[in-house]
């Protein structure tokens, strides 16, 4: 037993009592309202950047039932709602990653190089802490993904951070449209050409995939309409076939993880043939180069700030991406894809300032109101405006300045994450088989090898 | 009607056949004297709430006979005095593995990943569990022992892992086949999210759109047959399948729609796509389902809750002298501030996360209570659970706010009525199978023993060598020595031996088996309880853990990714 704790008991039991104290002031998961829950609250005098509508000092916004109500100066709070003075403070939009694996219970399915019939939906986990480090970021969606193993991987899920919930459902946005990722270029060569000597091993494979595929699923449209038009009864179901066919119909965004631009162009080409409309590119490193045949097609890009060189494929890539894309009239959003990233989206987005001179307004817009725009949710979310969702962050400085911090972040009107309440112990669930490690082994492992961290900390 | 006389026919042929093949030997089972036995003067349950307190009960041919009190006992029944004894209604396993075999690991898959056999894929649903039961199967005697009569059993794996049917916890009679403890046809089909290995579905998702196409499509076959016996001219054939014609079962009624998840995660998206597929589960297997209640309560789903708990937590007296938070949402909040702002800290900080996993396995407790105090009807299932442990288990429920008598209608009546089977099981009444437990005391109590089972008419004394050990903190056990195991992995048994040396608080040894040494990296033991750890060149970090009663050790190796192996040894003698 460590020398300290015998020797003084009674102030570790104090110290303890007065954590216990210090607990009843905390906002918790199980202090937090349910997921139904819709705010109203009066945020009072703040710097509000409404992305749509210039930036208003010395501002107000009235959230009522969740949603905003009123954007203007010497507003009253209706009675019974509750009054924040944000004097000094910022208010944005809620920060919306279009790219992130977060709250999963599995990410691919890699068996099969078409796997449209899976649903990110099903494996949404509610307790990953990682969604409470996001609000602490200032996000209030994201867009959890398939992974990146197949040509076609599965439908995507747009998520509200309504931390505090078990269930998965209540995560849900609801009226979201659904979405699927594609994946284009070395992962899904590298999983089923290279791994298992199958199509595609090439490109020039991947190609052919979608061709083949839609081509497949028109006909089996075709086939269910005319058994419909007869009045026979249907021919089996395969939902695989089912959402390619939706997305040929245009009920399902197509978001692609994608590199290079000839690649890029390939896609864009498969789908003018097809007549599909809708189509973001996720990651899209080389899209600088291609920038206004992507604005031609009305396709979006939703990029990293400045990572690249992590494989071949990678290799040629600029921090100046978002900024030139958006110049060329692209819809630009900076992703995290990163569960570390994912708090820092504001950062991320401030660096297109330094690499490319984009507005406050054109910076913010590329983490709040594009990537709602590439998730079909921008009449929702994306800017502070009168009718759209109160998801609000609030800094404790300018959003794209080193120097701020998020102080609330409020979802549907409810403040879900309070930077002066900020408990300790966030975890929704606790596992009653968890292995208790206050000490990680991790360091004596590598560089503190054979040392007793306990011994010498504790001066045994 | 016509087919359950068939099966009659064809089960007096069988035994009939069996009986003419084995002939009379040592191993054969005498033919008992008589088939009658009166318990007299006992104390009798006949179902939760309802007692007589000096009753006799008449068992004959497998049936209750009579059960009153100032009964004549029957000249020709074998008698037991049950002045100091309590009888109760045999226990019914509403989910249960006993007999059923692990199946073994496929060969290597060398075809398509992405469109596997249906097999590999684990969608089995025509697999019935009475083909592969195991009558031999120890754990059956185990369970017996604690209580159990009857047993809800299904296959093990697969996302549609096959039908269960009821079977009887007895040995096999003189002259009896192994069907004769088959109790129902099957009754059940059970739907797991349990991923293929290395095959699609190899991910959750995947299982769960699985699930759904294979249900639209038994609607759509039957719809398509339907259309094809009216005019069959020109209409596409329907084609043999076993996968939809077993589905229609379930869609026709003809079978109970079993959800087994393993965590109340899971149990939100059973009964998601339950619904989905317009399906009524029984939700089986969460072992907390306090995040569920409201939707349980809403939705009207019975629930199978199992009987193992997670293991209580060991504290020192500081993390002891705080309060348990309660994990109940808007009441109170966890402890929220466990900082660690430096060294110093650490020991607070262990206490402070004690204490939260200490609340963690109380809510874990207090789970089957929470159903009842719901009013969401259910019962227990065994599963995995140590027979050992499952006394044990259920007192802790009960001082965690299960009430008796919710207890016992879990073990006895509510999973009879679940299982469609209220009229056979479940109760002492004339009439009924004479499934009975009879014990030294009340159920519930620390120092009652089971001390007979009677299943279906045939009696079982419970010996204290009969009974499963169960973990005992202040056992005085001999551990040193050189111990024989056997475990049981998906290639089949492995041997070799392990030793243990030295005295309380400094054992040490090893452990050797397929011509490799590993030293024993950590050994405890606490009370009757052996733990050890070493490391593999293959496997990688394993736990050796079990519980020790004379010479014999009984427990499993923990094997990472592998799971939990069972495990068996036995000590040389010196």
């Amino acid at each position: 037993m460590p020398r300290f704790a015998s020797r003084l008991p009674s102030m570790r039991h104090a110290f303890l009592l007065a954590v216990l104290a210090a607990s009843a002031a905390a906002q918790t998961p199980l202090t937090l309202p349910p997921a139904s829950e819709r705010g109203s609250v009066l945020l009072r005098n703040a710097t509000v950047h409404t992305v749509t509508g210039g930036t208003l000092e010395g501002a107000d916004v009235l959230v009522r039932d969740g949603r905003i109500a009123a954007v203007g100066t010497g507003l009253e709070a209706p009675r019974g709602v509750r009054v924040m003075d944000l004097t000094g403070r910022h208010v944005m939009p809620g920060i919306i990653d279009a790219h992130s694996h977060a709250a999963l219970s599995s990410v691919n399915e890699a068996t099969n190089p078409i796997v449209a019939e899976v649903q990110m939906r099903d494996v949404v986990d509610p307790t990953d802490i990682g969604l409470y480090r996001a609000l602490a970021g200032g996000v209030t969606a994201i867009h959890v993904m398939h992974g990146s193993a197949n040509p076609v991987g599965g439908e995507n899920e747009t998520l509200k951070l309504r931390w505090g919930t078990l269930d998965p459902d209540g995560l849900l946005f609801e009226g979201a449209p659904r979405t699927i990722k594609f994946a284009l270029g070395e992962n899904p060569t590298r999983v089923h050409g290279r791994g298992r000597g199958i199509r595609p091993s090439t490109r020039m494979g991947i190609e052919q995939v979608y061709r083949e595929a839609f081509t497949e699923a028109r006909a089996y449209r075709a086939a269910h309409d005319a058994a419909r038009a007869a009045r026979q009864p249907l021919p089996p179901v395969d939902r695989r076939m089912e959402t390619l066919a939706d997305i040929l119909d245009g009920d399902v965004l197509v978001h692609c993880h994608s590199y290079r631009a000839d690649e890029i162009l390939m896609l864009m080409e498969v789908f003018r043939d097809f007549g599909i409309e809708r189509l973001t590119f996720q990651h899209a490193n080389e899209a600088f180069k291609v920038a206004p045949e992507l604005a031609a097609f009305g396709a979006g890009a939703s990029v990293f700030a400045d990572w690249g060189s992590y494989k071949f494929e990678v290799y040629y890539s600029s921090a100046y991406n978002a900024a030139i894309l958006h110049r060329n009239g692209v819809r630009t959003s900076v992703n995290s894809d990163d569960a570390g990233l994912l708090r820092y989206l504001y950062h991320e987005a401030a660096k297109t300032q330094r690499y490319g001179g984009l507005t406050d307004d054109e910076a913010l817009a590329l983490v709040t109101l594009n990537p709602a725009w590439q998730l079909g949710i921008d009449d929702r979310v994306g800017s502070v405006e009168v009718g759209k969702d109160a998801d609000l962050a609030v800094f404790s400085a300018h959003p794209l300045s080193v120097y701020a911090r998020v102080d609330y972040t409020l979802v549907d009107g409810v403040v879900r994450f309070d930077r002066a309440r900020d408990g300790d112990d966030q975890r929704v669930y606790v596992d009653p088989g968890e292995e208790i490690v206050t000490l990680p082994s991790g360091h004596s492992d590598s560089c503190m090898l054979g040392v007793d961290l306990d011994a010498l900390v504790l001066g045994d | 009607m016509f087919r359950r006389a068939c099966l009659a026919a064809l089960a007096v042929f069988l035994v009939a056949a069996s009986a003419r093949a084995q002939g009379i030997g040592a191993e054969t089972p005498l033919r008992p004297v008589t088939r009658a036995v009166a318990i007299t003067d006992a104390r009798v349950v006949v179902a939760p709430g309802r007692v007589l307190e000096r009753a006799t009960v008449v068992v004959r041919d497998g049936r209750i006979e009579a059960v009153g009190e100032r009964l004549a006992v029957p000249f020709d029944a074998e008698r037991i005095a049950g002045d100091s004894l309590t009888v109760y209604a045999g226990f019914v396993d509403a989910y249960g593995l006993a007999g059923v075999p692990t199946p073994k690991d496929p060969e290597r898959f060398e075809g398509d990943r992405g469109d596997p056999p249906r097999e590999l894929a684990g969608i089995t649903p025509d697999r019935d569990v009475r083909d592969a039961f195991d009558v031999n199967d120890t754990r059956i005697g185990q369970l017996r022992a604690v209580g159990f009569t009857a047993a809800h059993v299904a296959p093990r794996d697969g996302l549609w892992a096959g039908q269960g049917a009821v079977v009887l916890l007895r040995a096999l009679g003189r002259g009896e086949h192994r069907e004769a403890v088959l109790l129902t046809e099957p009754i059940s089909l059970v739907a797991q999210i349990d991923p293929a290995s290395g095959v699609y579905p190899a991910t959750p998702m995947g299982v769960l759109a699985v699930l759904r196409e294979t249900v639209e499509n038994a609607r759509r076959r039957g719809a398509a047959r339907q259309a094809f016996d009216r005019a069959a001219e020109g209409a596409a054939r329907p084609r043999y399948d076993p996968t939809l014609d077993a589905l229609q079962l379930l869609l026709d009624g003809d079978r109970r729609f079993v959800f087994v998840a393993g965590s109340w995660l899971d149990g939100f998206r059973a009964l998601r796509v339950s619904q989905e597929m317009e399906l009524a589960p029984i939700l089986a297997g969460v072992p907390d389902a306090a995040p569920l209640l409201d939707r349980l309560r809403r939705s009207r789903v019975p629930v199978i809750a199992p009987l193992a708990l997670p293991d209580t937590v060991k504290a020192d007296s500081a993390a002891l002298a705080l309060p348990l938070p309660t994990t109940t949402p808007g009441s109170s909040a966890f402890v929220s501030d466990r900082r660690t702002l430096s060294y110093r800290d650490l020991d607070d900080e262990t206490s402070v996360l004690t204490t939260q996993k200490r609340a963690a396995v109380a809510a874990a407790e207090a789970s089957p209570g929470r159903l009842a105090a719901a009013e969401v009807p259910f019962a227990f299932g065994t599963f995995e659970a140590k027979p050992g442990d499952l006394h044990a288990n259920l007192r802790r429920m009960i001082a965690a706010g299960l009430s008796e008598d919710a207890a016992l209608a879990a073990l006895t009546t509510a999973p009879a009525e679940m299982l469609g089977l209220g009229r056979e099981l479940g109760t002492v009444e004339r009439g009924k199978l004479a499934n009975l437990v009879v014990t030294d005391g009340p159920l519930f109590a620390d120092s009652t023993v089971v001390r007979h089972v009677f299943v279906e008419g045939v009696g079982y004394e419970i010996k204290a060598a009969d009974r499963p050990t169960a973990a005992d903190p202040d056992a005085v056990v001999q551990v040193t020595g050189t111990w024989d195991f056997a475990v049981e992995t998906p290639a089949g048994t492995q041997t070799g031996s392990f030793t243990v040396e030295g005295s309380a608080g400094s054992y040490t040894g090893s452990i050797t088996s397929q011509g490799s040494t590993d030293p024993f990296l950590s050994v405890t033991v606490e009370g009757n309880a052996l733990t050890a750890s070493f490391r593999n060149d293959d496997l990688g970090a394993l736990t050796l853990t079990g519980l020790i009663a004379g010479a014999e050790l009984s427990g499993s190796i923990e094997a990472g990714a592998f799971g939990s192996l069972p495990l068996t040894a036995t000590r040389r003698p010196e």
